[in-house]
């Protein structure tokens, strides 16, 4: 019976504090009548080969504690393509941050490749915590979900509206634009304290004209609009009217902020006192540079327009077909 | 009747589902008269219907939980041993089961005679 013995404690071990002896005892009572029954019909002691058979036939102690749990998963089947999606999600934005800060701080040191190869060997530990965190979210909300029993609350009118196929939008390409977006604002809000981010080695000798300054905010205030939008898209695919105003809203802001900065004619000034390298001459570069920003900013506005008149052409164009089904005879909502 | 089988995951999958709710309605039948696990275990055998201990134990707990069976430590042949009844709550469910399955197995006898 040591075997036996051996076995339950094993069972024991992996058991729920509060039900261990109840359970060990139960599970000792039926297979001792089941060896007995055993010996009966055998008409002698089981050897230790019977005995192994019949506990092997049992279980394994950890799958036969296993069974007695009431929570057998720790993220059930429902949350579980939602967990995976979300887990896509965490794991590439982690290496797109990685990357990113991995090239920034090459670019802030004296050893580019070692810092830069220092900063991406930091995913694995990254991609840990974002993996770690996901898997507590989501056994927790299945947790709370199951407990609370909040699943037939729920109401239909709540879902989303009916959306037309061709309205779809490719959620690949907006979790791409809000990646890029927000290294752009991670970057942008390093620059004040390493302008070489910007201006590279020329930072030395140059420096950002006043009206950077009073650009700044809005322009970080409209990149997290822009963000935000982003993500809206990736959550919910699909084209809106809402979401054709608001980009309309942010290209005639960045036009604002464009409008501004055109208006002060410099953009990149000498530092006072500041040497340029040999055989370049100061006055020269930054008048080069200010003609290279007055092209850059005209060419932002263009874009600016031309996305302008794209996205009033496609809300119009929807409008019209979305008055067109709502008028035709067993009209559908679009 | 048994029918042989060629060994198929899809098919065993299916089984398992099939089987999982027809044992509980077994275990609740056999119930009517008092039984300890290892006996419980036998008579289901014996029926056709054998069970894994590692199953049935942990059923029996669920079901003594939900309110349909009731347990009793008790001595008997110089040992204690825990039986199990079925419950009066247990016993109007498994009148409700018994005829939700005469009423899936109709329904499938006349599919399948279409």
């Amino acid at each position: 019976m040591e075997l036996l013995e051996r076995y339950l404690q094993a069972v024991r071990f992996f058991l729920p504090k509060h039900q261990q002896d109840d359970i060990v005892r139960e599970l000792t009572e039926n297979l001792v009548s089941e060896m007995e029954d055993r010996e009966q019909a055998c008409g002698r002691p089981l050897t230790e080969d019977e005995q192994v058979d019949i506990l092997r036939r049992h279980g394994h102690p950890m799958l036969v504690a296993g069974r007695y749990q009431t929570r057998q998963q720790l993220i059930g089947p429902a949350f579980f393509p939602i967990y995976v999606f979300a887990l896509k999600m965490g794991l590439g934005a982690s290496l797109l941050v990685t990357a990113v800060l991995a090239i920034v701080g090459s670019m802030l040191t004296g050893d580019p490749v070692r810092h830069f190869l220092d900063g991406l060997f930091a995913y694995p530990g990254r991609a840990l915590m974002v993996f770690a965190w996901t898997t507590l979210s989501f056994a927790g909300l299945d947790y709370a979900q199951s407990n609370l029993k909040l699943g037939p609350k729920w109401d239909p009118r709540t879902l989303p509206k009916l959306v037309r196929r061709e309205h779809w939008t490719s959620r690949g390409h907006s979790l791409f634009e809000f990646l890029i977006t927000v290294a752009f604002i991670a970057w942008l809000l390093l620059i004040p304290g390493a302008p070489h981010l910007l201006l590279g080695p020329a930072a030395s000798f140059l420096e950002l004209a006043p009206v950077w300054r009073l650009a700044y905010v809005p322009i970080l205030l409209l990149l997290a609009s822009a963000a935000a939008l982003s993500l809206t898209g990736v959550l919910r695919p699909y084209w809106t009217p809402a979401r054709s105003l608001a980009r309309i809203g942010l290209r005639a802001g960045t036009l604002v902020i464009v409008a501004i900065v055109h208006r002060a004619g410099e953009w990149v000034l000498a530092r006072p006192a500041a040497v340029a390298p040999d055989g370049v001459s100061l006055d020269r570069l930054v008048d080069v540079i200010n003609k290279g920003c007055e092209v850059g900013l005209a060419v932002t506005a263009l874009i600016g327009l031309i996305e302008i008149g794209r996205e009033v052409h496609r809300l119009r164009s929807r409008q019209r077909e979305a008055l067109a089904l709502s008028s035709a005879p067993g009209g559908r909502s679009a | 009747m048994a029918t042989a089988h060629v060994a198929d995951p899809a098919f065993d999958n299916l089984r398992l589902e099939l089987r999982r709710g027809f044992l509980t309605l077994a275990v609740l039948a056999a119930l009517r008269t008092e039984q300890y696990g290892y006996t419980l275990r036998k008579l289901l055998s014996e029926h056709g219907l054998a069970i894994d201990e590692s199953t049935l134990y942990p059923l029996l707990r669920r079901l003594e939980t939900q309110g349909l069976l009731i347990s009793e430590w008790r001595e008997e042949a110089r040992r204690n041993k825990r039986f199990y009844h079925i419950s009066e709550q247990g016993a109007q469910v498994l009148a409700q089961l018994l005829a939700e399955s005469r009423s899936i197995d109709a329904a499938l006898r006349g599919i399948l005679a279409e």
